[in-house]
């Protein structure tokens, strides 16, 4: 059951659109991030969800809920929208303690009744008790550190039972091991609660931890959308590639092989040749970017037969693996090899990778799907 | 301190004596062109006064200069700022006031207390035949101080016509204690270094405590503004006032005719108020000082007095801007007219305080 | 508190870790010499409001020490009385003041109400406007059946002529509110736009109505700032002086001022033994308030993890913006445009306050323009302004600096002393200025009135500067110091420029202040010195308001300009060190 639908959004700045005729869908229950670089518009487009923003075009539904549309001139202020949110800096009401932050929600005249005393204290504890903040409930929230601030706020956008959990960048504020852990915490409880979640990112390994979908943009607009699986294997552009991982660039130039089928031929390396997308219309010495994602690239030493093949230009011994830079014709690949037994420069080493590690790109734009 | 005091005394007495003869014209004559060298070479003078600078100080301030290339500094002020700043100036030997001009009893009183200086013989004050108000030399005369007197003012009842009609109105001072007239009256501060004081003073000498305390009861504010009051009565904030003309101008005498207020000369009599000069002690430029106050006294500056409306002189011989108010210097005299030296360094504070009671009873005052 | 103080003693042994052994450095004398110059300019002065209390006469004059002032005055029921009447208009007063200083920078700071900047403008000119003209112009529109309102709203309805009266409780609380709002605007302002805005939008994510927000979180985070400029406008009310002395004392309402100033100068004899106990009654009490101040603002100084500083979406208010623009103009239209219009009126009468097309004359404003002691008092009164408020902030950045980023021992102590001219009313202090500097070489000149200047401006000045200097992290300095920077020179290149808005802000505040300040100065200003603001008081209190509603426009004029020059010359520095 589609939980949220967003149709059409589009704000501008200053005349210019921030963002522009978005659209997508979240699945009731599920996680969907909107990922993408700062500036892209994923900020934008979740604070109009929210009801913070105002759209110039487009409409949201929550549900069968309207909750914003520019051309029927609705807009549901946020408190009405049933959704919870926790926000990049926490924005942890300083002059409250922990319980008043997260119990905030269930005050209000929500729904049209006030709740009983009783019934909130329970349902705070609970709350602090699922997110491992017993006996924090009477400290002031200036004294919380990053990790703590960050779990009263998901209880605080939890407790309300809301229709929508919305995050902003949750992990941008916590050191690594934290952020990690906080992860799977969070994945955790949204199963649990089972909300339907809309997550925020620019991180690509937070949102393919997290996400049931993707949706990645890129200046206002949606550049592709999928499972975190088909994002990565199939990204539809050179900007989804270069995003979602550590990428080389190789330059190549199309040549024709003897049954006709396109090959891109890697320039200063004669010998290596990647099959191309024959339902594209390739011309012989058009030039082609090869990109090639790093860490699927392995190192091993020659065994005799051609291809991607080249000498070892340094090496760097990272602990639990080894990471070689390698020169193939006039490019320069990175490559992982074993940590055990280490290659010298110089050395002349075979590169190794599954065919969707490369992709091609014409290079002036993008392969048609 | 006694001993000082007594040699004071002396040089006034010395100074009278030279005053009143008059053998000692042609000596007098020469000593005053040494006077007014020595105040030429100090080249300039700060003068105190009670009030806001207006027109008329400030052309004396431009006429005196003009005529004697001394600077005159004007330094405005009430008493108790003149007092707080001159006296914390003295303790620390830094006197920078030469002369005060305030209401007699505020100079009969610094007399009293020894902080002014003889002025020498000043020959306007000396000149034959001027048809005096009152004589300037009348306490140095008596012996009592240095005080010069400088300029005379009466107190008048200054009415508003629509709050208060001609029919029914009051006439004389003691009118004043009508109780119809309830609510009307602004006064001036009746204790304290104020032109009310002099009011209450006469009033309670005059006709006693009741009608003091009447009046008051009939008292609706009380203003410190006393150049203000005029202009509340014109415009009909107030009924009545008791209008010295001592402190200042009355504008409102420039307000097109017919004047919505009128002046009533009390029928019995008008009370006169003097206002007096000191050569202060420790005065920076004494010389200087001495020039001015015979300057004072001169006809031609006695006509800038007069030509403020209202502005107070004490020669008979200017020419008043606005003769209704001017009738200080022909009309009949209030009975027993107690502006005397004992009245302004002693009596005074005394009579007035007798006011004092009454202002708070009737919530005027805390 | 304990860690504040902690922070604050390790971030100064930092800093003094750079010190070279043995020398003397401008860094360890500047504490100590700052201390010495604070004390003669604050402590030396209400010393003599000290001794004062406890001597026979005015200090200076023979005299002996005796309690006799103390004895009289706590006697006397009308102490209390008076002190009473003081809180029952002072409480009022600021409670209104502050409740139209919240709302007029809540709808300006966060909300769609339009023409903001036209408002935030309007209010901004109305704390420039002189307070005694502005009282005299209240009085010719408010004074009951004859004022000029008055008369307006008797035309009106009937009976409409006896609605105002500016001489009552209720002129003395709204008329002072009405002052007191811009300035308290001045300070609440700022702190609604610091305000994190994802703490409000927070709150309406989780169900939070518009109003329950402004309620239960905007409030709540504003309260510190509330409190803590609501106690200094209630301290300012306390020792309001013109107002209840014009106002008040018509109706026989007498205040703690007004006493005061009659024991000073309204006696045959000046009582200032009673005087300076009075004073010094009030200063305990607004010198514990300002302490009450302190702590909270010490307990409740709220920093959050900023977030990326997405502007918050101004609260829409329907067609209510356009109520609220009313509002608040309506407000400048009353109270700041009307008493002006009134004022320069005024000026071109031949009598004030009859305002008819008979009376025009120009001869006000020529006699103003074409006389040399009203030119002598622009200069005396520019050169003072510059000065103090130069002085001034140099001053002021010191002690904030030592106050909030040394572990010197003295420095609650400095911060001490530099409230304490506010603590106590001008008018008194102007006598504890007077008694102390006369002592000085500089008794007479310009320079005395400087110092005084200087003086009462500390505490307004040294606020500004550590407020921003708390916010700002210490590795800025101890960066500078690590990569070779002298003290001074870490002082004149990291601090200064990163102070540069609040250095601009408080040289405007106090330029503003010696222009316009009268207390502290009537009596300094003797000869040799002339101030705007005393011709304005002498001409105006002794009944010449057409010229005393020249200078005032002057003084207006001049302190316009003032403000105008200094945004301007700051926009060319700054763009000039962009280059």
């Amino acid at each position: 059951m589609t939980a949220i639908r967003v149709a059409g959004l589009r704000k501008l700045f200053g005349g210019a659109p921030a963002v522009d005729d978005v659209s997508f869908e979240v699945e009731s229950g599920s996680i969907l991030t909107l990922l993408g670089p700062s500036g892209c518009g994923k900020t934008t487009t979740l604070r109009m969800i929210a009801g913070l923003e105002r759209p110039d075009a487009g409409e949201v539904r929550v549900g069968d809920r309207v909750v914003t549309s520019a051309e029927q001139g609705i807009h549901l202020p946020p408190d009405k929208r049933r959704m919870g949110m926790v926000f990049q800096s926490y924005a942890i009401w300083p002059h409250m303690n922990v319980f008043e932050n997260i119990a905030f929600p269930l005050r209000g005249p929500l729904r049209g009744k006030r709740r009983p005393e009783v019934e909130i204290r329970d349902k705070v504890m609970t709350m602090l008790q699922s997110l491992g903040l017993e006996g924090l409930h009477d400290r002031p929230a200036p004294l919380l550190s990053g990790g703590q601030q960050q779990r009263v706020a998901l209880g605080r956008a939890l407790i309300g039972d809301p229709d929508v959990l919305l995050l902003d960048e949750p992990f941008s504020n916590l050191d690594a091991r934290r952020r990690d852990e906080m992860r799977f915490e969070l994945k955790e409880v949204q199963a649990r609660v089972g909300v339907t979640t809309i997550f925020i990112t620019h991180d690509q390994s937070e949102a393919m931890v997290l996400s049931d979908r993707v949706v990645v943009m890129n200046a206002g607009r949606i550049v592709q959308e999928g499972t975190p699986q088909a994002i990565y294997q199939q990204p539809s552009t050179r900007f989804v590639m270069e995003f979602l991982g550590q990428v080389d660039q190789l330059g190549a130039r199309v040549a024709m092989a003897a049954d006709g089928s396109p090959r891109a031929r890697l320039d200063g390396a004669g010998d290596v040749e990647v099959a191309l997308d024959a339902s594209h219309p390739w011309r012989p010495d058009d030039e082609v970017i090869l990109m090639l994602r790093s860490a699927s690239v392995r190192v091993r030493e020659p065994d005799g037969s051609h291809g991607w093949q080249g000498r070892v230009l340094s090496r760097i011994y990272l602990g639990e693996r080894t990471e070689y830079v390698v020169g193939v014709g006039a490019a320069r690949v990175r490559a992982f090899g074993s940590a055990i037994q280490l290659l010298d420069e110089g050395a002349l080493v075979q590169l190794e990778f599954p065919a969707e590690a490369i992709r091609a790109w014409p290079a002036a734009r993008p392969v048609g799907k | 301190m006694k001993r000082r005091e007594a040699l004071l005394g002396l040089t006034s007495l010395a100074a009278a004596t030279t005053a009143a003869g008059n053998g000692a014209g042609a000596q007098g004559k020469e000593s005053w062109d040494q006077v007014v060298a020595a105040a030429k070479k100090e080249g300039a003078l700060v003068w105190s006064f009670f009030g806001a600078p207006g027109a008329a100080t400030e052309r004396h301030a431009k006429e005196f200069e003009r005529l004697y290339g001394i600077k005159v500094e004007l330094a405005p002020g009430r008493t108790g700022d003149f007092e707080a700043r001159w006296n914390a100036e003295r303790a620390a030997g830094k006197a920078s006031i030469d002369i005060r001009s305030s209401g007699s009893p505020e100079n009969r009183r610094l007399a009293a207390r020894g902080l002014d200086q003889s002025f020498g013989t000043l020959p306007a004050a000396v000149e034959p035949s001027v048809p005096w108000i009152l004589d300037p030399l009348i306490d140095v005369k008596a012996g009592n101080g240095h005080t010069l007197m400088t300029s005379a003012g009466g107190y008048f009842i200054l009415v508003n016509n629509k709050l208060c009609p001609p029919a029914g109105g009051p006439r004389s001072y003691k009118d004043l204690e009508d109780p119809k007239f309830k609510g009307l009256i602004v006064l001036s501060e009746p204790i304290g270094p104020s032109p009310g004081s002099r009011w209450a003073a006469y009033a309670w000498k005059a006709y006693g405590d009741d009608h003091l305390r009447k009046v008051i009861d009939n008292v609706k504010a009380l203003t410190r503004a006393e150049i203000e009051a005029p202009k509340q009565i014109a415009r009909g904030e107030y009924g009545i006032f008791i209008h010295p003309t001592q402190v200042g101008a009355a504008d409102i005498w420039k307000l097109p005719k017919p004047h919505p207020f009128r002046l009533v000369v009390p029928e019995d009599g008008v009370m006169l108020l003097f206002g007096a000069t000191s050569l202060l002690k420790d005065a920076p430029h004494p010389n200087a000082a001495r020039v001015f106050m015979n300057y004072q006294l001169t006809k031609s500056a006695q006509q800038i007095n007069a030509d403020d409306p209202g502005g107070p002189y004490i020669r008979r011989d200017v020419t008043p801007k606005v003769p209704e108010l001017a009738h200080f210097a022909t009309a009949k005299p209030f009975p027993n007219n107690p502006d005397t030296y004992e009245f302004g360094s002693k009596l005074f504070f005394e009579w007035s305080a007798k006011a004092e009671p009454y202002l708070k009873a009737a919530g005027l005052k805390k | 508190m304990a860690t504040a103080e902690s922070s604050i003693g390790r971030r100064a042994e930092r800093v003094a870790g750079g010190r070279s052994r043995g020398s003397l450095r401008l860094e360890t004398l500047l504490p100590a010499g700052l201390t010495v110059l604070v004390a003669l300019l604050v402590l030396y002065p209400m010393g003599m409001v000290v001794l004062g209390s406890f001597w026979s006469a005015a200090p200076g004059q023979p005299g002996t020490l005796t309690l006799e002032n103390w004895r009289s005055v706590l006697g006397d029921s009308a102490t209390f009385e008076v002190l009473l009447t003081s809180l029952v208009i002072a409480v009022p007063r600021t409670l209104l003041a502050l409740a139209l200083a919240t709302i007029f920078a809540w709808c300006i700071a966060r909300t769609n109400t339009p023409f903001k900047r036209l408002l935030e403008g309007l209010l901004v000119f109305m704390f420039f406007l002189p307070e005694l003209p502005w009282v005299l112009a209240w009085m010719l529109l408010g004074a009951p059946n004859v004022g000029l309102l008055n008369q307006w709203l008797g035309a009106l309805v009937p009976g409409g002529e006896g609605l105002i009266d500016v001489y009552s409780y209720g002129g003395l609380i709204v008329l002072g509110a009405a002052r007191s709002a811009p300035v308290l605007f001045l300070f609440v302002h700022p702190a609604l736009l610091a305000m994190d805005a994802t703490l409000e939008e927070a709150a309406r994510m989780a169900g939070a109505s518009a109003w329950r927000t402004v309620w239960r979180i905007n409030f709540p985070l504003l309260l510190p700032a509330l409190l803590a400029s609501g106690i200094l406008s209630f301290v300012v009310a306390m020792e309001s002086f013109e107002i209840p002395q014009l106002l008040g004392t018509p109706a026989n309402i007498f205040v703690f001022t007004t006493r005061i100033y009659d024991l000073a100068y309204g006696g045959h004899v000046a009582n200032f033994g009673a005087a300076m106990v009075l004073a010094l009654i009030l200063l305990v009490l607004t010198g514990s308030l300002i302490v009450v101040q302190w702590r909270l603002l010490r307990g409740r100084a709220y920093t959050t993890v900023s977030g990326r500083g997405f502007k918050a979406q101004p609260l829409d208010l329907g067609a209510g913006r356009w109520i609220a623009f009313a509002v608040i103009l309506g407000f400048f239209i009353v109270f700041g445009a009307l008493p002006m219009v009134v004022l320069l009126l005024n000026s071109f009468m031949e009598l004030s306050g009859f305002i008819t097309w008979e009376m025009f004359t120009t001869q006000h404003w020529a006699n103003a323009l074409g006389r040399d002691d009203v030119l002598k008092s622009v200069r005396d009164t520019l050169v003072v302004g510059i000065a103090a408020a130069t002085l001034g902030v140099v001053v002021s950045l010191f002690i904030s600096y030592v106050v909030t980023r040394t572990a010197w021992r003295g420095r609650r102590v400095l911060d001490m002393m530099a409230w304490g001219p506010w603590a106590i009313p001008g008018l008194v202090m102007s006598l504890g200025f007077l008694w102390a500097f006369v002592w000085l070489p500089i008794y007479g000149t310009l320079w005395v009135v400087v110092l005084a200047l200087v003086a009462r401006g500390l505490p307004v000045a040294s606020r500004f500067f550590t407020g921003t200097m708390v916010q700002l992290s210490a590795e800025l300095e101890e960066s500078a110091r690590v990569h070779g920077g002298s003290w001074l020179r870490t002082f004149l290149r990291i601090w200064l420029p990163l102070l540069r808005p609040a250095v601009i802000g408080a040289w405007i505040l106090l330029f503003v202040i010696a222009v316009r300040v009268l207390d502290v100065v009537v009596l300094l200003a003797g000869p040799g010195v002339r101030m705007l603001s005393v011709d304005i008081f002498l001409w105006t209190v002794t009944g010449r308001q057409e010229a005393g509603s020249v200078l005032a426009l002057i003084q207006t004029a001049l302190v316009i300009v003032g403000y105008v020059a200094v945004r301007l010359i700051a926009r060319r520095t700054l763009q000039q060190s962009a280059h």
